[in-house]
């Protein structure tokens, strides 16, 4: 798929930025997920478990809310 | 088909309609990924365990643990860019496997020293091995499928199972050892798997012919190409190359500057170094960014206003300038791809959760105690789990053996023989779980008051009294006239049965009571010392076998991710080539949302629970969640890259 998006000589850029996106997505879920005991102490389990339910919600609505701009944007792509 | 002189040859031989050499790399993958996901299993475990007990940890605060795992799992991600270029300018991609691995397998058994200097030299290890040899066992089978391109997406799905596969028994076997036997165990065991990988695919490099070589001065050219800003390496990139259409060719280059090569630099090196300080600054002290910085009459965090200023502000200024320099057609989808780059972010954030608090929460919250009848239902449903895709990948082992027997006779062998230790060590897990019994027991307890963290007791809300518990009476208990004492009963786990009336040591670890053996109870003693604890060794008195019982490791869960991939993927790739193919926006946005379901779930069925609760969740919970974060994983990635992690 990222390689359908852009062109070739792009691709290494853009690679980096993909993987550089995931370095970042581990970085913060492991950050986050060591924060599990002082969250349990302060607030409850529940809330913990309730910021991973809001965090992708919120990001999964923007995107559909953004599908038909995504749609024009990558024109042409299979 | 006309074929390159270099990829002729491999493509003789077949094998489930590919060629012999993909289901090399298909296992060499497969003990890669064995190796990570069971290191990764362990490793927050290990570091949260109690340090003292009859497989003691670290007890590191989850805080440290988690800043370590993410620096070296942010890490992973960054080095293949740098190996990528190794790879191809010096080492070729066979040869940066190899190395790779040889370093990966160095690092887990560094781990398995388990002290902490070795600890961190071996993760340092694993992310340089990684960076090796990701991109270069990627890059052979684009080199492979390069006159093929049609079978290329086929044959990313098979090394796309391989990764599960390895994954799978990873998990189960290395997170079994670890747990049930010693931590050394099951990180040596990821250790053994890599240098098995690393073996039967070096012994099997006259498949290979030349893909994957060393470079010459001809590939050499190639290379030079597409490495001019030293970026990552992927063979995509030369794939594309080749198969552009000619409106594609004629766009205008947009060649790296000075201005950006400099951008590109100080982002990674800010980044870098807040990724080091993280876990430097919370777990040691050592402060390579200051903790913080004044902005007139506030007070900033320092390393995150660093990472800011210097490292985000820097890398939107090139991505921005970037993107503007393109003519509109790619511009237009490059900001799609960023969209889609910056959603990924959060996707991750959630979804590997898996790898640090749902390991945790499996350990501490979760009720993995199961008797009777319960016990036998897991033991069933874990024999197939073991069994089904141990036979299906063996089928596949037997395929690659009748068809490349006489070619690679040595690597053959040397795969054989680890599919014999991955079956010996399947089944010695089975029959070990299936002669598990409870051994119920009588103890002396006594009656305390509950304290809280600030030592104060807590009291009851509906009674308004001070609450009370009974634990066991220790041998450093002192009991006085006025305590009330009483007899229990409760039940240890064994291999063997233990007559009655036997008087045995005991230890409460976590929620189990773990019967001591004379060795273990001289470690405890020994740890007990050193820390100059009080002993919580007690005595209790076998009243007799009660049932069967499974104590399931909190690491098992966590194989249920491969475990739904390998089942459901088909039916989505199904339901994308349908005519209900979503866009690309809406498997997004749904996947992120049904990932996000998964953890409702968890929040709702630990609604009420306390920190250090007696009362623990059921198992379901827990496999329904990873059941809802596997689809939500498959509905984002599967048809878009193949390296789903």
């Amino acid at each position: 798929m990222v390689s359908k998006l852009v062109p070739g000589r792009m691709i290494a850029f853009m690679f980096g930025m993909w993987y550089l996106a995931i370095a970042i997505g581990n970085k913060s879920a492991a950050s986050l997920g060591g924060m599990i005991d002082s969250v349990v102490k302060d607030y409850s389990l529940s809330v913990f478990f309730l910021i991973f339910t809001i965090v992708p919600v919120v990001a999964g609505i923007i995107i559909i809310i953004l599908n038909p701009m995504m749609k024009k944007l990558m024109k042409g792509v299979e | 088909m006309q074929a390159d002189p270099s990829t002729d040859k491999f493509f003789q031989s077949k094998v489930l309609g590919h060629p012999a050499g993909l289901f090399v790399l298909f296992f060499t993958e497969m003990w890669e990924r064995f190796s990570f996901y069971g290191m990764r299993v362990l490793m927050v475990l290990f570091l949260t365990w109690a340090v003292i007990g009859s497989n003691p940890g670290w007890e590191w605060p989850s805080e440290h643990a988690g800043a370590l795992f993410g620096t070296y799992a942010g890490l992973l991600y960054l080095t293949p860019i740098l190996g990528g270029f190794v790879a191809d300018k010096i080492l070729g991609y066979r040869g940066a496997v190899v190395l790779g691995a040889m370093i990966m397998m160095l690092g887990h058994f560094c781990m398995a020293l388990e002290t902490e200097a070795t600890f961190l030299i071996g993760l340092a290890l694993l992310v340089i091995g990684t960076g090796l040899f990701k991109p270069s066992i990627t890059s052979i089978i684009s080199h492979m499928y390069k006159d093929l391109p049609k079978k290329k997406d086929g044959a990313y799905t098979i090394f796309y199972m391989g990764v599960n596969a390895g994954a799978f028994f990873g998990m189960m076997l290395c997170g079994y050892l670890g747990e049930k036997v010693g931590w050394k165990f099951g990180f040596g065991l990821a250790g053994i798997f890599m240098l098995f990988g690393a073996f039967q695919f070096w012994l099997a490099r006259p498949l290979f012919g030349t893909i994957g070589a060393a470079p010459d001065k001809k590939s050499d050219k190639t290379a030079a190409e597409n490495f001019k800003a030293g970026q990552v390496l992927d063979d995509d990139a030369i794939i594309n190359e080749n198969q552009k259409p000619k409106a594609e060719v004629e766009e205008k280059r947009n060649p790296f500057t000075l201005v950006d090569k400099i951008l590109t630099g100080i982002a990674s090196v800010v980044g870098f170094i807040f990724l080091i300080n993280d876990p430097a600054s919370k777990i040691y002290n050592i402060k390579l960014l200051p903790a913080t910085i004044k902005m007139g009459s506030n007070e900033l965090d320092g390393p995150w206003t660093i990472l800011l200023l210097l490292g985000l502000v820097p890398f939107l200024i090139l991505v921005i300038s970037r993107i503007v320099r393109y003519t509109p057609v790619v511009r237009s989808r490059m900001i799609a791809f960023v969209i889609f780059a910056f959603i990924t972010v959060f996707f991750w954030m959630s979804f590997e959760q898996g790898a640090t608090s749902l390991v945790i929460f499996a350990k501490d919250y979760t009720n993995r105690f199961l008797y009777g009848n319960d016990a036998l239902i897991f033991n069933i449903v874990n024999l197939l789990l073991t069994l089904g895709p141990l036979i299906i990948v063996t089928w596949v082992l037997f395929r690659l053996f009748a068809e490349t027997w006489r070619e690679i006779k040595a690597s053959n062998i040397v795969l054989g023989l680890s599919f014999v230790g991955v079956w010996i060590i399947g089944i010695w897990m089975i029959q070990r779980d299936l002669n598990t019994e409870a051994i119920e027991f009588k103890y002396q307890t006594y009656e305390r008051p509950v304290l809280d963290e600030e030592g104060l007791p807590v009291m009851d809300k509906k009674t308004g009294k001070a609450q009370t518990e009974f634990v066991p009476v220790t041998e450093a208990t002192l009991l006085t006239a006025e305590t009330v004492t009483r007899q229990d009963t409760a039940t240890f786990s064994s291999l063997e049965d233990v007559k009655k009336g036997t008087l045995v040591n005991l230890h409460k670890e976590g929620d189990a009571f773990v019967h001591l053996n004379e060795i273990q109870e001289a470690d405890v003693r020994q740890q007990i010392d050193l820390y100059k604890a009080e002993s919580a060794i007690f005595s209790g008195t076998v009243i007799g076998p009660k049932s069967g019982m499974v104590e399931v490791t909190a690491s098992w869960f966590s194989i249920l991710n491969s475990f739904f991939i390998i089942s459901l993927a088909s039916f989505f790739s199904k339901w994308w080539e349908s005519k209900y193919n979503p866009s690309p926006a809406m498997k997004y946005g749904l996947g992120l949302i049904i990932m996000a379901a998964g953890f409702g779930v968890l929040a709702f069925g630990s609604y009420g629970l306390e920190e250090g609760s007696e009362v623990k969740l059921s198992m379901m919970w827990l496999v329904f969640a990873y059941l809802l974060h596997t689809m939500g994983e498959l509905l984002c990635f599967t048809g878009w890259s193949f390296y789903g992690e």
